[in-house]
């Protein structure tokens, strides 16, 4: 039985554009599969935001990425399917029907000579034929293990990427969060942090913005101020990009730790084990 | 016969399964430009971007076929692929079933550049002439890949506000084309 639900239009666009959360893209994807005017709306949607993309400034890739795609190209040649028109056309079945009207004793006598000089090299040529298949197919067989290597490494890459996010997603969402407000004592431009930190997992999420830009040699880093006393612990440095933002995530903390605040620090190189005055940012709890 | 350069994209494809490397050449130069592009608009890294684009176009070494003809134009999907995979690549997440099964209805030749640039002009034109907050909700969905929760959350419009702005800019942009 094919679910009957009613589909808001404005959410066919956000499914283009990948923007649903995943169980309702999972609906719509099952409301397309057996409706072809969504079907129909959708595709009308890829054809606006392939007009909107072009919006984009028009920028030329780097000059080496042709090559390096071309030489990726070539790395991956395809084998080609044998073509039966081509095959058949090497038998050439007009010269038999021009050999058939000529005599046949001497035709087969010329067959039989040039027999006679062709099958003691048919099998040296049959031999080196054999040596070239092999060796083209070890060459393709170490080619697919490389390619096959470097797809279970991009592979992993994902899947610990994914991992994180997860995480991430697990922190942000964890009803034991504590959240820290970070804000700066100056007036002006004010600095604002914000920490998500778990202590029985010991994972952390910073996000900082208004930060001063620091010199190449500073850095800024983030402190654990632990509840019970004990000295403070480094959570992580950071630098803040071109529009005064930066982020910690998971950084290597102890677990267990309860946290009576944070506060943030600027350090040399990059970062120490004992903070320097002054704190630039300390937390209070939100 | 004719060079690959002036051949149209199904003929090029159809050279491409076979293994043509200058066709895939050919496809490089028409396209690169407007895949590169939109992965740059949206991750603001060349580097990042070129990976992207390199991707793209091994995919369609690896299987044109997963691109046909009643797919619509070849162009406006690989613009759309790009964006696609330039916000999984934001999201760090693994590239998307759905973006090989998008279809567009889209009559647009983009294979030819001079018509391509056409395109470009006029798209920039109307999206110039959109409400700002039509235009600022439709690029802070497409290039910046927020949902409309995000949108909402940033801008402090109502979330049915956020979803009809993104459809009725998109809207405003199919009608100024077919007019």
């Amino acid at each position: 039985m094919i679910p009957v639900k009613h589909i808001d239009p404005d959410d066919i666009a956000l499914y283009a554009m990948q923007l649903l959360p995943p169980d309702e893209t999972e609906e719509m994807t099952l409301h397309l599969q057996h409706s072809a005017e969504a079907r129909r709306v959708l595709s009308e949607i890829y054809a606006d935001l392939a007009i909107f993309a072009h919006s984009a400034d028009m920028h030329s890739p780097p000059a080496l990425t042709r090559q390096r795609l071309m030489k990726h190209v070539a790395r991956e040649k395809k084998a080609l399917p044998v073509d039966p028109l081509a095959s058949r056309a090497l038998i050439a079945p007009g010269e038999f029907a021009t050999r058939g009207s000529g005599s046949l004793f001497g035709e087969e006598a010329t067959q039989k000579s040039l027999a006679a000089k062709i099958l003691p090299w048919a099998g040296w040529a049959l031999a080196a034929g054999m040596a070239g298949l092999s060796f083209t197919q070890y060459q393709q067989k170490t080619e697919l293990k490389s390619t096959l290597t470097a797809n279970q490494a991009e592979m992993a890459k994902t899947i610990a990427s994914a991992e994180l996010a997860n995480t991430l997603m697990e922190t942000m969402k964890d009803p034991n969060a504590v959240h820290f407000a970070l804000t700066s004592t100056d007036q002006k431009p004010p600095p604002q942090g914000r920490v998500t930190y778990v202590a029985e997992k010991g994972s952390l999420v910073l996000t900082a913005s208004n930060l001063d830009k620091l010199p190449p040699y500073k850095i800024y880093e983030l402190w654990l101020i632990p509840q019970d006393g004990h000295d403070p612990i480094p959570a992580g440095t950071f630098r803040p990009d071109a529009r005064g933002f930066a982020s910690v995530v998971m950084p290597e903390l102890p677990k267990g730790i309860v946290a009576k605040t944070f506060g943030v620090t600027v350090e040399d190189g990059e970062g120490t084990q004992t903070p320097t005055m002054p704190i630039v940012m300390k937390g209070q709890t939100s | 016969m004719p060079s690959p350069s002036a051949e149209d994209d199904a003929t090029l494809l159809a050279l491409v399964q076979r293994g043509d490397e200058q066709a895939m050449a050919s496809l490089f130069d028409r396209y690169s430009k407007v895949v590169y592009s939109v992965a740059l608009r949206v991750l603001r890294d060349p580097a990042s971007a070129e990976d992207v684009l390199q991707e793209i176009f091994m995919q369609i070494w690896r299987s044109p076929d997963s691109f046909t003809a009643t797919r619509g134009s070849l162009g406006g999907w690989l613009a759309v692929v790009s964006r696609n995979r330039s916000i999984d690549q934001l999201r760090r997440k693994r590239p998307t079933e759905q973006v090989d099964g998008i279809a567009l209805a889209s009559s647009y030749n983009l294979a030819d550049e001079a018509e391509r640039n056409i395109m470009i002009d006029r798209a920039r034109g109307v999206i110039a002439t959109l409400p700002h907050e039509q235009r600022k909700t439709l690029e802070m969905a497409f290039f910046d890949g927020l949902t409309h929760s995000e949108i909402a959350e940033m801008t402090g419009d109502a979330l049915g506000t956020v979803k009809t702005r993104i459809r009725t800019a998109l809207l405003s942009l199919r009608k100024a084309f077919q007019s």
